[in-house]
């Protein structure tokens, strides 16, 4: 059953929340508009890390990040729920 | 003034103590790099070369591949004509550099998120003749195509097994093999010319010290571009009849460990840290039971990560080297005694401390390099590498620092923050710090200590961690020298900015 944006958001939060080198100061206010890299300090290390817990956590493979120009909070959610959404001869 | 000077030979017969005869005999320095694959086509033909999600090559299936490219580049090449190759890390990338070497050719290893601007750069100023380039990456050579039409870019083509029949071209070996690009940490980057036997000898030390190292199974993190993944990752792998898993994804990696059961990883330490943390986090061991040797380097290796990764029943071996010395200068050998420490310098390695810094020379050494006119060497060829080291009485490297950032105080002591930082990093909630100078209001110089915490083990100090971690970095700070003392303490909610090689990118001097 697909995932909304909201349940995919508090996931991620979880995500970020965990990732040691995340300013935490941003996160109560966790929105899709703000930038991985200018709001919330990622760094590569940081997109390598947040990928391999959304394949873990969501169960979904995700293509190569470098190729995705993931640039928002809004981009990754994006991501998450195309990859979630069950194929339409499936849905209920 | 020369204050120190200590000169070191070779240490071929102390490696040899710590690897078992069998491995030792297998040890073929073979005369360059062409005879090197050639030989390992042949003695390790039907072993698994090269494995990615899609499929598996055998070294014979490699050969193939790599023959038809080298008929290719033949008839469109002269020996020793500078190759461009710009591929992410693939097989592709591997029957790239391996084609363009057995065809004589010099290989010009271009990362493959380098702005085009600057692939047109380093191809003008390096005359390179050729690209292969990833056809999804060819809109990165648009300003060459525009500017330099005369070079021809094209990926690998279609494989032609009844063209396949070039013969391996036999150089020089102390012509270039390889040209990589040194870390950009300061300005422009440069490219290290290393010839064939440079990089013959730094394949080889990678098999010194450690107990099992043929036919080994390898999982690639590291970049091909960088001087680590490329000598160490891959062509120790190939080396050594071992097979090399090549991700699709780097964030596959918990995937692919579980898929395909690395036996040896080489890392560099924040990608260690990581993976610890994924460890921690998704509370399952993520390594299984088959990996059972990091190879660790190119930043300093906190003890920290030697002892968790030990408890996971995983040796984890610091070493040091540079783009310049073709890869390894020194490493570990097996058993780990002196964590503290790079290792011991590898065969035909010379290397003396001269007013504390490294300076090195062997057939490892890069021949020149390009794109500036900065000279590292003296008269009688020592390469200067800015480090700065000391040798135990047992002949144990330690790096303490780099000279262009030893602090020179008003009182005319100097300090190397590296050996300071090294103590606040004992601490084992300290993931990473920096020590740098500042002038304070008052203008006076002072010392100033930031720090990024290990959340993972802040739990661990009950209520109120902050205060405790500042308790005990005061307290390690009061046992300095008066000299070393910091005067402020910052700790930073955000991991420190880092390069490409993701080294900090430290505070510029303040003097």
């Amino acid at each position: 059953m697909q995932m909304s944006r909201e349940e995919i958001m508090e996931t991620l939060r979880n995500i970020v929340l965990s990732a040691d080198s995340i300013g935490k100061s941003n996160l109560p206010d966790l929105r899709e508009d703000l930038m991985l890299v200018r709001d919330l300090g990622f760094s590569s290390l940081d997109m390598l890390y947040m990928a391999v817990m959304i394949e873990e956590t969501f169960q979904i493979r995700l293509q190569n990040l470098s190729e995705l120009n993931l640039q928002t909070v809004g981009d990754v959610v994006d991501l998450i729920h195309c990859h979630s959404e069950m194929p339409k001869e499936q849905s209920p | 003034m020369v204050k120190t000077m200590k000169t070191y030979y070779d240490n071929a017969e102390r490696f040899r103590t710590y690897t078992d005869e069998q491995t030792w005999e297998k040890l073929i320095d073979d005369r360059d790099l062409c005879a090197l694959w050639t030989r390992c086509a042949r003695e390790y033909a039907s072993f698994p070369a090269v494995t990615s999600q899609d499929s598996t090559l055998t070294y014979a299936q490699l050969d193939l591949r790599v023959s038809s490219l080298r008929t290719f580049l033949s008839r469109r090449l002269r020996p020793h004509d500078r190759v461009a190759i710009l591929y992410p890390n693939s097989p592709e990338f591997v029957c790239a550099l391996l084609g363009v070497v057995t065809a004589g050719g010099t290989a010009v290893i271009l990362p493959p998120q380098m702005p085009g601007e600057s692939i047109f750069e380093h191809c003008r100023d390096l005359q390179v003749h050729f690209i292969l380039c990833k056809e999804g990456l060819q809109e990165a050579c648009a300003t060459v195509r525009e500017r330099l039409p005369e070079i021809p870019i094209a990926d690998l083509p279609p494989v032609d097994t009844e063209a396949a029949d070039s013969p391996v071209f036999s150089p020089d070996p102390e012509l270039p093999c390889l040209i990589m690009f040194t870390g950009g940490t300061t300005g422009k980057r440069k490219g290290a010319i290393l010839s064939h036997r440079a990089v013959v000898r730094g394949i080889m030390n990678g098999c010194l010290g450690i107990r099992e190292v043929f036919g080994q199974k390898y999982l690639l993190v590291l970049p091909l571009s960088h001087v680590f993944g490329l000598i160490r990752n891959l062509l120790t792998c190939l080396y050594s009849g071992s097979c090399l898993y090549i991700p699709d994804s780097p964030q596959s990696i918990v995937h692919d460990l579980a898929a395909f059961h690395p036996t040896i990883l080489v890392l560099v330490p924040a990608l260690a840290e990581m993976l610890l943390q994924l460890t921690e986090k998704l509370k399952r061991p993520i390594f299984g039971d088959s990996v059972k040797t990091i190879i660790c380097g190119a930043a300093p290796v906190p003890q920290y990560l030697i002892q968790r990764y030990h408890c996971l029943g995983i040796d984890l071996f610091p070493g040091y080297g540079l783009t310049e010395s073709a890869n390894l200068v020194s490493g570990n050998p097996e058993p780990l005694i002196k964590p503290g420490s790079v290792g011991i310098p590898y065969p035909e390695q010379e290397l003396k401390i001269v007013d504390g810094e490294l300076w090195l020379r062997g057939r490892n050494m890069l021949t020149e390099y390009t794109g500036t006119e900065e000279t590292a060497w003296t008269e009688d060829g020592w390469f200067r590498t800015g480090d700065l080291a000391t040798l135990d009485e047992d002949g144990f490297l330690y790096i303490t620092g780099r000279l262009k950032e030893v602090v020179v105080l008003p009182s005319g002591e100097k300090l190397s923050p590296a050996q300071l930082e090294a103590r606040f990093l004992s601490l084992p909630f300290i993931q990473d710090c920096e020590v740098y100078a500042e002038k304070a209001e008052t203008g006076k110089l002072i010392l100033v200590l930031e720090v990024f915490l290990r959340t993972t083990e802040l739990n661990k100090l009950g209520d109120d961690p902050e205060s405790r971690v500042l308790d005990a970095l005061w307290e390690i700070n009061a046992k300095q020298p008066l000299f070393e003392q910091v005067t402020r303490i910052v700790i930073r909610d955000q991991d420190f900015p880092r390069s490409p090689s993701m080294k900090i990118v430290r505070h510029p001097l303040c003097r």
